[in-house]
């Protein structure tokens, strides 16, 4: 089952130009995984900055991409928590990058989940483009609900 | 086998949790001797599930709290 930007702002809390989920291609909540995209348009705005005359997608990017579909994969697992609009944030991240990403580009993420609790999430990443690898994450994610803050 | 298991865990949480290996107390708390935060917690959780290709349920993580607990569970499980 895919998901359509509106499902997907319904979940995530980050809006343009800080979100980098456009589509949510897959969810196995039975496998623990999440296949979503993001394409770079040459628009975005890190790319005058990232690099002047030669943009690439920053890799800190790259991760929050991965991290954004994480939570969509702990959405689809743990839906009574994600109702409630919890905060997210990154625990931990183990990352490593193959090769840049352009403008233009759409970035295919699939996200294992590793372990999912009610304050938590661990999962992988990987991140391809045509086919191939251009970066892989470990993370680690706490999730806060609003009234334990 | 039994002594297999008690090393790798000991691993495992030493590694995570940044504690040497010589001064891991089996029986020290997570939380209350060790300081280990909720975020590490999960972590030696999914990387002991990860290990051993076993759920821990949600319910019992709570009660894990220290490397000898860890233990007990991992020898009940792994048969």
């Amino acid at each position: 089952m895919s998901w359509d930007i509106e499902k997907i702002k319904s979940v995530l809390p980050q809006r343009e130009p800080f979100l980098f989920v456009d589509e949510v291609l897959r969810v196995d909540t039975g496998s623990f995984t999440v296949e979503a995209k993001k394409t770079f348009s040459p628009g975005e705005y890190f790319f005058k900055g990232h690099f002047p005359g030669n943009p690439i997608v920053p890799g800190v990017i790259l991760i929050e991409a991965m991290a954004q579909a994480s939570i969509i994969l702990y959405a689809a697992c743990k839906p009574e928590i994600a109702a409630l609009k919890p905060d997210y944030y990154l625990g931990k991240v183990k990352s490593e990058f193959r090769q840049p990403v352009r403008p233009g580009e759409a970035v295919i993420m699939e996200i294992k989940g590793l372990k999912m609790v009610n304050n938590a999430g661990v999962g992988q990443a990987t991140a391809k483009v045509n086919g191939s690898v251009v970066a892989k994450a470990e993370f680690i994610f706490g999730v806060i609900r609003k009234d334990a803050r | 086998m039994a002594n297999k298991i008690d090393d790798e865990l000991k691993k495992i949480v030493s590694t995570i949790t940044e504690i040497p290996l010589d001064t891991l107390k089996p029986d020290a708390d997570f939380f209350d001797d060790l300081k280990i935060d909720s975020m590490k917690a999960i972590e030696i959780v999914a990387a002991f599930e990860k290990k051993y290709k076993i759920v821990i349920p949600e319910e019992e993580i709570p009660k894990m709290r220290s490397l000898s607990k860890i233990i007990a569970f991992a020898k009940d499980k792994i048969k």
